[in-house]
């Protein structure tokens, strides 16, 4: 991926996900797994993107 | 809160022994960077020692934070994991550029990539101490607050009289100077200090795991039990999400997400342990991945402690205390005293890397050039060493003093978050510069003074509001009660979080005033230019004191050993390795090379320089030693690397061009030259030029016989070479021609062929030579004669038909007559007789001739003749036919002569042919016959109209036929015989009939004949 590729990748990656009012959707009054939904949701994404790095920098190595 | 669990003596000895162990880390990593190197082990190294991003203010204030406005926190570390991905462009870019110009802080990179303006420099780290300076202090106050709330009493002795604050920063100090200060070269590995960071790091995220686990899991029945009970809370439940109490959560959210992308790269200590300490790229990408996990990690159980702080019944203003309260509260020592140390260690490793580089960077940007510029008492290296190991002490000196002096009592987030804004405005220039051409000097200093007078007016004047330094009413009324300049709700943007407000304009109004500043004022160079007009500096040959006016450089030695003297033994090797290059150029006789070579040498010295004094510095110690100054050499030899560059590119380019001409050439040549037919080239004057191997073969000449030899020889010809005209008139005159010729071979033999010729064209459009190309049609012509062998064969039982059936009539008169005259005349008159013998004998004569003339080989005899006075003479002759007939003939022409090159006797027994039959076809006396003339594209048409009754369509299709007639006399020879002389010269004909309108044969004509088409003659 290209330097400015990576960067539109990672803008869109915030507003797609990490931010207002896409980011709205998890602020509920609402649990997963006795966890509220806005943190557990956060941490999720949050897992899910550092595999995704990982998968990638593996991928870039290769 | 909970009272103190342990004695203060012993938490000193605790702590001096944590110290002394990390002392020993570091001399051991010291030691052994080489062999964690060699197994591969800097790279967790690297990335472990980057999580010195997470301080004690992550450890103590995000719980605080947490505890008061929810998890918007997180996006201070989910900023940096999210634009991790374009780490491996945007931070390799950084790592390289600075590692090119061995550049060792932000203000050197802004030194190095903005020309070099001193002041940007001191400029920037002005602003960045006073930025850090506070985040210095809140470690130690981390530290002090832990130290307070774990340990009670001071003891006896010397717990008493020793300031653990003070204490703690000393040793940092010490820790800092052994490891961070021993070299003047920063781009040096500090193995010491990035492998103590690294284990602190380790440290801090395994105790603050341990701490999280035993508050869920210890204090309460896990996380199900703390988050239902939150949750349960009317007020409590709102910190699970973004809209927090104060409200504003995304937009703060937001800002620190922006802020935290620019800063993960841009805090001193980021900076040093991730870009100038990067020892191999490929780090880069361990960190894209492992740095985001250790954040993740480190965040897991903030909230939990946070929320399990609440429910134990502790204040949320107590917030930044909770990790350490509650296992106090629970009684759990020695869990208490690992979670002190958690924070000791967070806090220690901010505090040595934050003091190393900024104790560097004021060395090198204000110290440095201070001293350089005084001059007094100075002596090199160990001056130098001795100025920057003293700007660390002070850097970790005034963060205790701000520490100590400061009454206000802000949380640590608060105190962290100002900080990080006021980095944050280096990151349009830094990365503005790294990215746009454009951005200037100029630029950047107004785009960061802009940003930090925005900072300074959102974010210090509520800060010192809050701490009671100034009016409240100014925060709620605006300055001089104008409402719209409200500090925390400037020009009333509605954001509404401070911090959000702050981020917001800050950096709105630095990138402004990058964008407006490098646009609009004047570049650096072109003032420079300018003020050298106008000073009294002296000239390039007058340097060192040349007072009768010649150039004294001092030699090499003598640069080596000033370069050395200010960079130390450190760079002895490097500066020796350049300056014997060029020594070594020079011996060569490369004269070229080595001015090109010393033209570089102030580059390059000032590149080594910079690593250890710093980029100002750097070019303050050559601007007076070198012949060529600094940015003169920069500019000449970065035109000549440019130019050198351009030109390596048009060599190749040309010389890939010219391989592909050639190549095309000799594909060429290789096609001409193998393809059988003759190809000739030749001049104006007809003198062959050129000839391929098919034409030799052909012409059976050798190619040196037929060079220069006349083109038009090779197509035999009558005496009068009147084939020769034609090809010669058609291509001069019309660029081409083409058709059937004898070809001349040089054994004096010939055989039929077709020629082609065209004219070669010259970039005007001139006639640069001419081309012709001759196919052998011997083979042809053998088989198309077979072909009309067979025809003539088939066609001769026809012909033999029809001549019976002619002939026999007459016979039988013959016979008759004979018969009647061998009776003895039969009573019959024996002249009528013989008189009837006679008419018959004529008849056969007429039909033999004719059919003689339809058989016989016909040889054109061309030349120029006017067709309309060919057409008037064939009328001329018909004409008392026609007049006794009553049929008008006329003919219609164009006023001047048609000429044409054709046979003029057969063209006009062609027209004879053609208008004896229209006569014969009109009606008697209203008949009408039409001649008309005209002049067509390369030709003339000789169209003859009649108003007789017109044909059938099946008299049409046999209208061309020997001896097919629908006339009562006649052999039916006629139009077969038009039709064979017409296409001799190269024409058609045409007919158009229909019952009831008549008749209209045309006859086209070309004006050469063959040109363009093919044919016989």
């Amino acid at each position: 991926m290209g330097g400015e590729a990576a960067v539109k990748a990672c803008i869109l990656l915030f507003l797609a996900i990490f931010s207002w009012p896409l980011l709205g959707v998890l602020d509920l009054p609402a649990t997963f797994l006795g966890v509220p939904l806005f943190p557990a949701g956060v941490f999720l994404f949050w897992a899910v993107l550092v595999y995704a790095l990982y998968a990638a920098s593996r991928r870039g190595q290769e | 809160m909970p009272g103190p669990l342990f004695e203060g003596s012993f938490v000193l000895a605790v702590v001096t022994g944590y110290l002394l162990l990390l002392f020993g880390i570091g001399y051991l990593g010291e030691r052994k960077f080489d062999a964690l190197r060699a197994r591969g082990l800097d790279r967790y190294v690297y990335v472990f020692s980057a999580g010195v991003y997470c301080t004690s203010w992550t450890f103590f204030g995000c719980i605080g934070n947490a505890a008061q406005t929810g998890p918007s926190f997180l996006a201070l570390f989910i900023g940096p994991s999210v634009f991790a991905l374009s780490w491996w462009t945007v931070l390799r870019k950084l790592v390289r550029f600075c590692r090119t110009h061995n550049v060792t802080s932000v203000p050197d990179l802004l030194s190095v990539r903005y020309g070099g303006t001193p002041w940007l420099g001191a400029l920037a780290t002005l602003f960045l101490v006073i930025g850090s300076v506070p985040y210095i202090s809140l470690q130690l106050r981390a530290v002090a607050i832990s130290y307070d709330t774990i340990a009670g009493s001071p003891g006896g002795g010397v717990a008493a009289a020793v300031d653990p604050m003070l204490l703690v920063a000393l040793f940092l100090a010490a820790f800092a100077l052994f490891f961070g200060g021993r070299y003047l070269d920063f781009t040096r590995p500090q193995g010491g200090v990035l492998t103590a960071v690294a284990t602190e790091s380790v440290i801090k995220l395994v105790i603050l795991l341990a701490a999280g686990a035993f508050v869920c899991y210890g204090v309460f029945d896990g996380m199900g039990e703390i988050y239902s009970r939150v949750l349960a809370h009317p007020e409590w439940k709102k910190l699970t999400g973004l809209s927090d109490p104060s409200g504003n959560g995304y937009a703060r959210w937001t800002a620190y997400f922006a802020i935290a992308v620019i800063d993960v790269f841009l805090l001193p200590r980021q900076f040093h342990v991730f870009v100038v300490q990067n020892g191999d790229e490929s780090h880069i990408k361990t960190a894209m991945w492992m740095f985001p996990l250790y954040l993740l990690l480190i965040n897991l159980f903030i909230i939990p402690i946070a929320f399990g702080g609440l429910l134990l019944g502790l204040p949320a203003a107590a917030g930044d205390k909770f990790i350490l309260a509650i296992p106090m509260l629970a009684g759990n020592r020695a869990m208490s005293l690992l979670v002190f140390l958690g924070g000791f260690s967070a806090a220690t490793a901010m505090v040595v890397v934050s003091s190393v580089a900024l104790g560097k960077m004021v060395a090198n940007n204000l110290v440095i050039p201070g001293i350089l510029w005084a001059r007094k008492g100075f002596h090199g290296y160990g001056y130098l060493l001795a100025a920057t190991r003293a700007s660390m002490l002070a850097v970790i000196l005034l963060g205790y003093l701000y520490a100590r002096l400061m009454s206000y009592n802000a949380a640590l987030m608060e105190i962290g978050i100002i900080s990080f804004v006021a980095v944050a405005q280096f990151g349009p220039a830094v990365f503005g510069g790294l990215y746009w051409k454009g951005g200037t000097a100029g630029g950047a200093v107004l785009g960061i003074c802009a940003g930090f007078a925005a900072w300074f007016y959102t974010m210090i004047l509520p800060a010192a509001v809050k701490a009671g330094f100034l009016d409240p009413a100014i925060l709620a009324d605006g300055p001089f009660g104008i409402a719209l300049l409200r500090p925390t709700d400037f020009l009333g943007a509605g954001i509404g979080d401070t911090v959000g407000n702050a981020v917001f304009w800050s950096l709105f109004l630095n990138l402004i005033g990058f964008v407006a500043g490098s646009l609009l004022v004047v570049p650096r160079r072109a003032r420079v230019r300018e003020e050298g007009r106008r000073s009294d500096a002296p000239e390039i040959g007058q340097r060192n004191g040349a007072k009768d006016g010649g150039a004294h450089y001092p030699s090499l030695e003598d640069i080596e050993a000033v370069v050395t003297r200010y960079a130390g033994r450190e760079k002895e090797r490097e500066v020796g390795e350049v300056i014997r290059e060029i020594r070594e150029i020079k011996s060569r006789g490369e004269t070229r090379e080595a001015v090109i070579r010393q033209m570089e040498l102030p580059v390059r010295l000032e590149r080594i320089l910079t690593g250890s004094i710093g980029a100002i510095a750097a070019r303050n110690v050559l601007r007076d030693m070198l012949p060529i100054a600094l940015a003169d050499a920069k500019t000449l030899v970065a035109s000549f690397r440019e130019m050198e560059k351009d030109l390596a590119t048009t060599r190749e380019t040309v010389s890939h061009k010219e391989e592909e001409i050639l190549a095309r050439e000799r594909l060429l040549a290789s096609v001409v030259h193998s393809i059988d037919d003759g190809i000739v080239t030749f001049d104006a004057k007809g003198r062959i030029t050129a000839v391929n191997e098919g034409s030799c073969r052909l012409f059976r000449r050798a190619e040196s016989a037929m060079i220069g030899g006349d083109f038009h020889l090779l197509i035999r010809d009558t005496p009068y070479r009147e084939k020769q005209r034609i090809v010669a008139r058609a291509t001069y005159r019309t660029g081409r021609w083409r058709g059937e010729v004898d070809i001349m071979r040089g054994d004096g033999t010939h055989a039929p062929g077709l020629v082609s010729t065209a004219r070669i064209t010259d970039k005007g459009g001139g006639a640069a030579g001419f081309v012709a190309s001759f196919k052998d049609l011997t083979e042809l012509k053998a088989m198309q004669n077979k072909m009309i062998q067979s025809e003539k064969l088939a066609s001769l039982g026809q012909m033999a038909a029809g001549v019976a059936h002619e002939i026999r009539t007459p016979l039988g008169s013959i016979k008759m007559s004979t018969r009647l005259l061998g009776d003895g005349g039969g009573g019959a008159d024996a002249a009528e007789v013989i008189g009837t013998i006679r008419e018959a004998v004529t008849s056969m004569e007429v039909i033999v001739n004719e059919l003689l003339e339809y058989t016989r080989e016909i040889a054109l005899h061309l030349d120029e003749y006017d067709l309309v006075k060919i057409t008037r003479s064939a009328i001329f002759g018909l004409e008392e036919e026609a007049g006794r007939k009553g049929v008008s003939v006329s003919v219609s022409a164009p006023p001047g002569p048609c000429t044409a090159l054709v046979d003029g006797i057969r063209v006009k027994q062609v027209l004879t042919n053609v208008v004896k039959n229209a006569v014969e076809a009109a009606p008697d006396r209203d008949g009408k016959v039409i001649v008309t003339l005209s002049e067509r594209d390369g030709g003339v048409r000789i169209a003859v109209r009649d108003n007789g009754p017109g044909m059938t369509g099946e008299e049409l299709g046999k209208v061309f036929q020997p001896f097919y007639t629908n006339k009562a006399q006649g052999v039916g020879l006629g139009m077969s015989i038009v039709k064979r002389l017409v296409e001799l010269h190269g024409g058609e004909v045409r007919i158009d009939s229909g019952g009831g309108r008549g008749t209209t044969v045309s006859v086209d004509l070309p004006r050469y004949p063959f040109a363009g088409t093919g044919g016989t003659q």
